[in-house]
Order: structure tokens, then C-alpha cells, then sequence
């Protein structure tokens, strides 16, 4: 028993973080399905990684330095030299937007966590064994799960802002909005075909990806209830929640267009982001307060 | 880590006590190379049916003594297994296999265990290196960074005399601060120690003190590739002792989503005479 004297210690802090439940998200939700873009589909997922690493790397600098045009010509040829050679793995969103993940705390969880579900959704629609029953009960899971996390976005009920953002970074804004609506085709490639013809799909929704990325869209070219019936009319939670993540992108980008090179833009900057949090049913604690 | 809970020298503190008066323990049969072996595919099979590691969750000795003030994320198992090798100055070098087990019990909570073999037992424990030692660790992350405040947390390791020449239960409580900035992030770690059982000329009571810095290599911003270093500052086991100074670096390397290889280098710059002029590690790192 003198042996196990210091075994207290342990048990003080595991009751402790009992107690305190922290705000931490999870790790993802874990299946057979876990990593199959990666494994099944690789050049589908380097670009995914390159559209994930422009999101972040855009959400940072719009927070840092606001949306301009300056930078937009600075981030697109940023973009279009990932997307060229693209990245094999996904990023580590704390290491690409810093700044952005210490300042809005709220909204950079709200992001990540997004993330973290639509990447699963594509795994789940990837997966070797997937069939239609099968998907329609791991995409419920996960998204049960995800909505049992604090920074699960719920519908505002005001409507879509106008596009100042999009206007000020044209350029930036084509080219990650094809990025988005690479997901929304590869979700639709994925849950329309069996798994020989997803390889033939893929394909050509990359090809396609690769030589019109800079093409000019509307925003609801990139939405699922548009350009991926499939997957809407057999999984339709799933795309409701995925349209939401995506206006929610849009939404901040709007709200970041100040920047924080001065006091005055800088509080003006997190009074938006505030508001976009209090509007997505977020945390304000932890926004702003440089 | 190795000088502190990991099992290498100066962990149980008795390194270099020749004079020192030992209990009579019986010897513990050397770790044969094939069980080692068995040890290590073990550990590495368990890993391989788990899945990945975030690259920037630094654990200690993998590679280097500095870790962040992160836990690993709730309901995430992390395995990792390395082979560690020190020359040392007066020629009895030793080498032997780490391993360790981390899961997220709850939100903000790490829990863990590790333990750690060393060859040569026979000698290593007449200098006080044990070999065989079970770590238990708590580790709680009081609070995430923020804008004005770095990430702060607190771990406790409960070393249990498992292993050779170990005399009683040792606590180790550590305060872990982690702040980053726009290209790399700093951390500073201070531990206090208490041993069970000591020797006459031994210090029961220790402090060790770790600042570190790591920063993402690639010139594209990716983050698959980190460096890292730190330098240690810790109590001399022996009474009257001076300081151990050690200084290390090494670098993670993402080779799949969720698996990282790492490696690392250090050397202790003062201490006993039978220091660590070298010790390499190499390992993988694998998160579910």
C-alpha cells in the first residue's frame, strides 16, 4: 500500500477536469471509414488539403491584416502556388492561423470543429464499404456528434449578408470558393456512384477543379442544395449542416474586412466578429481583447 | 525528459552515488534483446491499428525533454515507442526502448502512462538509473491560449519502484506555460520532485527547470515538419551537487495522418562523471 502512496495525485486532477468541464472539443468520431479520402482517393484529398490550408491561412491574414486588394493578389498567388503542388496532409489550424486561434477562440473552434465534420462526411462517403443504409447511419452519428458540441453552429434567422468581402479580395474569393465547391462535387461524386465509378468521377471533378479554379461563380454554385442533389435529397441533414458551415465561412470573411492594423479597425473588427457569434448561437468570451 | 521521468539518468536521482548506501535489493534479470524486441513490434502493432498524431502535441522525450501545455484531445489514444542510446563519459553506455500510452479521460485531461528499459541494469542500477519504472501522469490544462494569456496546465507523475534498484514511490508535479506566435511557439516547463526513499548524500527534494522553443520548417507554412529545442536546468542528485545542464534539439516528422517519427539529440553540459555526452532517440508517435 506505501507503494501506491502518491496515487492521489492522478485522481486529484482527473476529478478536476471532471468537475470543470472544459470547452475542449473532441477528437473525431473514429470508424473503419476514418482517413478514406486519403487512402482511396489521394489526389482529391492534396487539394481538399490545399483548399484547407488557403482557408485558414485567409481567415489569419483577413484578421490580421483585413481584406484588400493588396492582399488579395498577395493570398491567391499564395493559393494558386499550394494548389500546384498540393499538400499531402491536412493542416494543424492553430500553427496556420495563430493569431486568429488566440484572438477569436469562439469562432476558430466553431471553424475547426466544422472542419473536422465535413472531412468526416467525406470519409464516411469514401469508405470501401459504403453503401447507401450504411452511409445514411454513420453520417447520422456523426452528425449527432457534432451537434453535441458546444461550437456546432446553429441557423441564424437573419438573412445572408451582402458580399464586401468578395468584392474587395475577387480573386481570393473565386478561387476558395472553388475550392468549396470541390467538396460539395466530391461529396456528390461520392454518395452518386459505387465504388468503381467514384474513381472515374473523382477524376474528373479534379481535372475539372484543376483548370477552372479561378473561374468566376456565385456563391450558390458551391452550395449542396445546388450543385450536389444526391447527396441533399438522401442525406439532407448532412447538407443543411454543410450549407450552414459554408455561409458561416462566408458570414466572418464579412465581418473581417476591417482588419486589426489599427485600434479603431481592430474594435470594429471584433464588434462584428461578436455579433457573427452571438447571431451563430457562439461564445463571445474570448473574442478580441488584444 | 530522460534525467527526469523518463527513467534515464538522474529520473530516480541516484546517478553516480557510488558512496551512497544502497538497499539490498536482488538484481532483475537483464532485458534480453529478444524480449525487447517482442516489446517494441508490441508496442508498434498496437499503434499501427490506432491512428495519428497531431505534430505539434509535444510529449516528452518525444523527442526532447520540453512538452506544451496542451492535453491530447478527449478521447484520443496516443502510443509512441523509441529506442534511446547514450554515450556516456566514462564509457558504460546504455541503450534501451521507451514506450508510452496517453489517453483524453475527459475534456482537458490527459492521462498516461510510460515506462522505460535501459541496458547494462546491473551497472546502471549501482548508479542509480532505473530500469523498469512505471510513470502514471495526470496532465490538466487549466486554461487554452488566449490574447493574453498563454496556455497553462499542470501534470503529476506518480513513479512507482518497479523497476531495478527502485526504493519507493516518487512524485513529480510539473507546471507546463505554452505561447505561441506567428512563426514558432515557446514553452517553459518547472518541475518539482519529491523521492520515496533516498540515500544519505542524496537530495529527496528536486527541481528541474525546461525552456523550449519549436518552430514549423517548411517555407510553404505546412505543418508536417517541426524543430524543436530546449535547454534543461535541474537540481544535482548529489547533495553539494552542482547544477545539470542540459541542451537538446530534435524534429517531428508527419509520415501519416495521424503518425509522426521524431528524433532528437542532447548532451548534459555539467554533471556527474558518468553524464550523457550524447544521447540519441528516435521513435514513432501514433494518435487514435
Amino acid at each position: 500500500m506505501k507503494r501506491l502512496g502518491y496515487a492521489w495525485a492522478p485522481l486529484l486532477l482527473l476529478a478536476a477536469a471532471v468537475v470543470s468541464a472544459q470547452p475542449e472539443e473532441r477528437f473525431p468520431p473514429k470508424g473503419s471509414w476514418t482517413n478514406s479520402v486519403h487512402r482511396f482517393f489521394p489526389d482529391l484529398d492534396a487539394r481538399l488539403n490545399a483548399v484547407r490550408y488557403g482557408r485558414w491561412r485567409a481567415v489569419e491574414i483577413a484578421w490580421v491584416s483585413g481584406i484588400n486588394s493588396r492582399l488579395d493578389q498577395k493570398f491567391s498567388s499564395y493559393l494558386l502556388g499550394l494548389l500546384a503542388d498540393p499538400p499531402r496532409f491536412a493542416p494543424e489550424p492553430e500553427r496556420v492561423a495563430p493569431r486568429f486561434a488566440r484572438e477569436a477562440l469562439p469562432v476558430f473552434r466553431a471553424l475547426r470543429w466544422g472542419q473536422v465534420f465535413e472531412r468526416q462526411a467525406l470519409d464516411v462517403l469514401a469508405a470501401p464499404d459504403a453503401a447507401p443504409r450504411l452511409n445514411e447511419e454513420r453520417l447520422r452519428r456523426i452528425a449527432a456528434l457534432y451537434r453535441r458540441e458546444r461550437w456546432a453552429l446553429s441557423e441564424p434567422s437573419e438573412a445572408e449578408v451582402a458580399g464586401e468581402a468578395m468584392r474587395a479580395a475577387p480573386v481570393s474569393a473565386r478561387i476558395l470558393l472553388a475550392g468549396t465547391r470541390l467538396f460539395v462535387l466530391a461529396a456528390e461524386d461520392l454518395a452518386a456512384s459505387d465504388f468503381g465509378q467514384q474513381r472515374w468521377r473523382i477524376k474528373a471533378t479534379v481535372a475539372e477543379f484543376d483548370r477552372s479554379s479561378t473561374l468566376e461563380r456565385s456563391p450558390e454554385q458551391s452550395t449542396y442544395h445546388l450543385a450536389a442533389p444526391t447527396v441533399t435529397s438522401r442525406f439532407p441533414v448532412v447538407a443543411e449542416q454543410l450549407d450552414r458551415l459554408r455561409r458561416f465561412r462566408l458570414e466572418l470573411f464579412e465581418a473581417l474586412v476591417p482588419g486589426g492594423t489599427t485600434p479603431e479597425s481592430r474594435r470594429e473588427r471584433d464588434e462584428r466578429v461578436r455579433q457573427l457569434a452571438r447571431r451563430w448561437g457562439l461564445p463571445v468570451e474570448g473574442i478580441g481583447g488584444r | 525528459m530522460d534525467g527526469s521521468l523518463g527513467g534515464g539518468e538522474g529520473a530516480r536521482g541516484r546517478e553516480g552515488d557510488r558512496s551512497s548506501p544502497t538497499l539490498p535489493l536482488s538484481h532483475s534479470p537483464p532485458l534480453s534483446l529478444a524480449a525487447t524486441l517482442v516489446l517494441s513490434l508490441a508496442a508498434l502493432l498496437i499503434t499501427a491499428v490506432a491512428r495519428a498524431q497531431q505534430l505539434s502535441d509535444l510529449e516528452p522525450e518525444r523527442p526532447i525533454s520540453v512538452e506544451d501545455a496542451r492535453p491530447v484531445p478527449y478521447r484520443a489514444f496516443s502510443g509512441a515507442v523509441d529506442w534511446t542510446y547514450n554515450q556516456r563519459s566514462d564509457a558504460l553506455n546504455d541503450y534501451g526502448p521507451g514506450f508510452s500510452l496517453l489517453y483524453g479521460a475527459a475534456r482537458g485531461l490527459e492521462v498516461g502512462a510510460s515506462l522505460r528499459y535501459v541496458t547494462r541494469p546491473g551497472r546502471n542500477a549501482g548508479r542509480g538509473i532505473s530500469s523498469g519504472d512505471l510513470f502514471v501522469h495526470a496532465l490538466y490544462g487549466i486554461r487554452p491560449e488566449s490574447a493574453a494569456w498563454p496556455a497553462l496546465a499542470i501534470r503529476t507523475d506518480v513513479q512507482f519502484p518497479t523497476g531495478l534498484d527502485s526504493k519507493g514511490t516518487d512524485l513529480h508535479l510539473t507546471a507546463l506555460a505554452t505561447r505561441s506566435f506567428d512563426a514558432f511557439r515557446l514553452h517553459a516547463n518547472f518541475r518539482f520532485s519529491h523521492l520515496g526513499a533516498t540515500g544519505p548524500t542524496e537530495r529527496s527534494e528536486r527541481y528541474e527547470g525546461i525552456a523550449g522553443l519549436d518552430f514549423l520548417v517548411s517555407r510553404r507554412g505546412l505543418t508536417d515538419s517541426l524543430l524543436l529545442a530546449d535547454i534543461v536546468v535541474r537540481t544535482n542528485p548529489i547533495v553539494s551537487g552542482r547544477a545539470v545542464i542540459t541542451i537538446e534539439a530534435g524534429g517531428r516528422q508527419r509520415i501519416a495522418s495521424q503518425t509522426v517519427l521524431f528524433a532528437g539529440a542532447g548532451s548534459d553540459l555539467t554533471g556527474l562523471h558518468d553524464r550523457a555526452k550524447v544521447r540519441v532517440r528516435v521513435g514513432v508517435s501514433h494518435i487514435y
